[in-house]
Parts: C-alpha cells; structure tokens; sequence
C-alpha cells in the first residue's frame, strides 16, 4: 500500500512545522521517513544533520521503560550514545528540572500520571540537545486540560531552545497555535496539498488564541483541509 | 500525592495481608486432614489400605534418617535440572530471538522435545548414560527446559516496538538494545516460565528415578516410594508422597518470592499481588 506519494516538503531551521491531515493519510510515515525510522520506496531524504543525536522524537504514547525510574528513562539517549557518567547525571538533572518533575526522579512510571509521563518522554527527547525534534501526535490520547498545558510547555521548551519542530496532528486549532507554518496533507496516498504561514508576529500567548488573525489563520487552514478531503 | 508515598503503597507489606493469603488455604487443608483423621478411625481403615495423617507424621519420623537424605538428593536433581533448564533454556531463547529464521528452524525442535513423554525417553537415556545420577538430571532438565524457552523468546520478542525505534534512532548497538529494552521486556516472561519449570523438574526427577529404579549409590524419594510399596509399608510411602508435595510447594513458592522481589517496582502481575 501506498502511503505518501509526490510528497516535496522542507523543513526549515528553528521552524514549528505541523503535518495537518486526515487520519492515516501517510502524516506519521513522513515524520517516520524523516527521523529515518522508515526508507521512501522512491525519492530522497536529505537531512543535514551531522549525527544521530540531533534529532528527538516523542510518539503519541508515552513510550516509557516501565522497569526504569524517570531518571532512568530520561537517560537511556546518552548512555546509548555512551556520554560520560557525570555529564548524563547533570543533564537528567536539569531536563527533569525543566519539565516540572523535581521530585519525582526515581519513580517508575507507572506511579506517574498520563501527562507526567510524557513529560518524561518530552525530557528524554530532548536528552541528546537534538536541533530537530519530531512529535508523533504526541497528546492526542490525552485529556483536554493536560493537552493544552502540555502545549505551553512544550511551545516554552521551543521558545527558549531555539531547536525546529515537525509536529504530526489532525486539530486545526492546536496546529495554528502551535506553528509557525502547517503543511496540510492529502488523504490517502499523503502529499502536501497546501501550506500556510502562520504569522510569525503574533505573540504566543494564551490571548493569541482570541485574537482575529488566529481565527482567520484558522479559517484558511480549515478551508484547505476541506478542498483536500474533497 | 508524592513519589515516595506511592512507592510505599505499591510495596506494602502487613501480616495482616500474609493472614489473609495463606489463612484461607492453611484452614482448608487442616479440614481435609482432620476429616481424613477422622475417617480413618471411623471406619477402622487399615493402615496398609490407608494410614491417617497422624501415622504418617509418626512414620515421617521414625524413618526420617532414611527420607532426609532422600529427600537432599531429590532437591538436589531438581536443583541442578532447573539451573541446566535456565542456562541452556534462556540461552537457546537469545539465539531464537536473534531472528525469525533462526526461530522457525528451531523451536520446532524444543517442541518435539517437550511433547515426547520423559518416561517414554528416560530409558534410552538410561541406557547412553552410565553416571545414573547425571541422567536423572538430563530427564528432569528436558522438562523443565521448554517453559523457559518458549516463555523466554515470547518475552525478547515482546518488546515495545517504539522503544525499539527510539533504540534506532540513536544508533544503539544490537547488544545495547538486547540489554536496555529486550532483557528487561523478557523478564517477566522469564519468571513466569520459571515458576512453571520448578515443579517440572521435581516432577522430571521422580518420573525418572522410578524408571531407573534406583538412583545410582545416593536414592532419592521416587525409590523410597517404591521400596516402601514393596515392602508395604504403606504409612512410610505417605511419608515419602508428603515431603515430595512439601518440596513441591516450597520451590513453588520460593520462585514465586524471587518473582515477586524483581517484580514489584514495576510490573502488574507483582503489583497485583500485594493489592489483591
């Protein structure tokens, strides 16, 4: 079966690109082939990354190591890429630091909530310090109120990081909050049919989201995204 | 609620809790021997026929200095079968896990291992081997070796496959993935298959030593059994049958513990277990 044909996308530096398509339009083999989880049948990938540990990747489970504490599982990218002992522990440090789990570094994630958990796998993504970091739908098995904190989190982590993001979701309004350019994909076989730019001038604050260039942006998206299904 | 009070909830242990597991099962059993007890008097059963529990305990000491050592040399074949089973079993499931080819050439063959009668094979074995005492553990261990295998290679292949992918995307080795995410993801697979080769091995041990007859210069239970039903001395051979079981329980229940020790941070089946 053909997931993704004709697809012509790139990714920008220190962008928040976010894949905009039905369910099972190829949105998540496309992040998969760019994280090079996957091989195109056809066509290239060209990533001008220099290593592995430059790209991060959150899927839409938590996918944690259950026997693993959250230190633990924050620092299985460094031991894999062998960093040294004490550099590992600072860094599982800070990261557990930064995204609000002091306290809770040596639980297991089964004591944690749906929402601590991915946390912790937003943390160990970005463990390695990666320029690229690939979401897979990361909160769309999540409740309302988590997802939507999850989202500031995660735009704050962006915001002072500086690192580019491809986020893979099928909600028009999360992907104009969130971006700052969506590309809107075909049904099946996945293309990109449409872009649109968000504009970068607006501030991301809550209060973007009441404002009339997020509802236009919205408009547009969703307009696109209907002529794509048609 | 913090991490540490969690923590404590998942790994709570009370005698209350150990009252309630073991009352229940402890009551039952001291019924059943006081009905036997009771009907053995009742009717004047003869001892040869079937002794009451009391005359076996009698028994199990008057002949403790014969069944003790028996009972040593038992545990020790089912010990020795079931650390074979382990090594070789958990060894043979790393090599089935390394790919599906290799899977399917093989595990075929642990199967026809597993389902060809001990009985039917420990007088072939009997015959090869020389050193009685080695046979009986090449017996017991055949049977105890498949739980460990097919429980072990479901186990290493059971792993998260997006962990797997994260394992790729970092480039980890084939050993790191093997350590970091496919032991771990097998163990309590492992475990499982584990607890059901104990009893195997013991039942491994005895079925062969009824089919040697003997064990070599050191007996075990299994001919205890036989030489008290030759001589009739029915109690004597309750005796034998009741520290068999006891052993069977104590393995049973020790593996169970070794489980539940590696288990309990973070695996259901050991969570469960304190809660329920």
């Amino acid at each position: 079966m053909t997931a993704l044909s004709g697809l012509d996308l790139d990714v920008r530096p220190g962008e928040w690109l976010s894949l905009l398509g039905p369910s099972g339009c190829g949105k998540s083999t496309a992040l998969r082939l760019i994280a090079g989880l996957a091989r195109p049948t056809a066509g290239t990938v060209e990533r001008h990354l220099p290593g592995p540990h430059e790209i991060g990747f959150v899927f839409q489970e938590p996918t944690l190591m259950p026997w693993a504490t959250v230190e633990g599982n924050i620092a299985l990218p460094l031991q894999i890429l062998k960093a040294p002992r004490a550099e590992i522990r600072s860094r599982v440090a800070s990261l557990i630091e930064r995204v609000g789990l002091a306290g809770f570094e040596r639980a297991r994630p089964r004591e944690l909530s749906g929402g601590m958990k991915m946390r912790v796998s937003i943390a160990r993504a970005l463990a390695t310090t990666p320029r690229l970091l690939l979401l897979d739908e990361p909160f769309a098995a999540r409740d309302e109120i988590t997802r939507a904190r999850l989202n500031e989190e995660l735009l704050a982590l962006w915001q002072a990081q500086g690192f580019t993001v491809v986020f893979v979701t099928h909600s028009v309004w999360e992907s104009v909050y969130l971006s700052t350019r969506i590309a809107i994909f075909s049904d099946r076989p996945g293309r990109v049919v449409g872009e649109v730019a968000v504009p970068v001038t607006a501030s991301r604050e809550p209060e973007f989201r009441e404002s009339p260039e997020y509802l236009a942006t919205c408009r547009r998206v969703s307009a696109k995204l209907a002529e794509a299904m048609a | 609620m913090s991490a540490s009070r969690l923590q404590k909830a998942g790994r709570g242990f009370s005698w209350r809790s150990v009252l309630a597991a073991l009352g229940p099962p402890l009551s039952v059993i001291l019924f059943l021997l006081a009905a036997w007890e009771g009907l053995v008097r009742w009717r004047q059963i003869p001892e040869y026929i079937l002794p009451g529990p009391l005359r076996i305990a009698t028994a199990l000491v008057e002949s403790w200095h014969t069944l003790y050592p028996s009972l040593l040399f038992t545990l020790a074949v089912t010990g020795e079968a079931l650390l074979a089973a382990v090594v070789l079993g958990g060894g043979l499931a790393v090599l089935l896990a390394q790919s599906r080819w290799i899977e399917r050439s093989f595990f075929p063959l642990a199967v026809v291992l597993q389902v060809t009668p001990i009985v039917a094979i420990a007088p072939l074995l009997l015959i090869w081997i020389h050193d009685i005492r080695l046979a009986l553990v090449i017996c017991a261990g055949i049977v105890a070796f498949f739980p460990v295998v097919a429980n072990t290679t479901l186990g290493l292949n059971s792993a998260d496959h997006h962990l797997l992918d994260l394992l790729k995307l970092y480039g980890a080795s084939r050993w790191q993935t093997f350590r970091r995410v496919r032991l771990p993801s097998a163990l309590p697979y492992f475990l499982g298959g584990l607890r059901i080769s104990g009893g195997l091995a013991l039942i491994g041990a005895v079925v062969a030593e009824f089919v040697a007859g003997s064990g070599g210069t050191e007996t075990g239970l299994a001919y205890r059994i036989l030489e008290a039903g030759y001589t009739l001395e029915i109690p004597r051979m309750f005796a034998a049958l009741a520290l068999l079981s006891a052993a069977g329980v104590v393995i049973w229940s020790a593996l169970s513990g070794l489980s539940w020790l590696l288990l309990r941070r973070w695996h259901e089946s050991a969570i469960g277990r304190v809660e329920g």
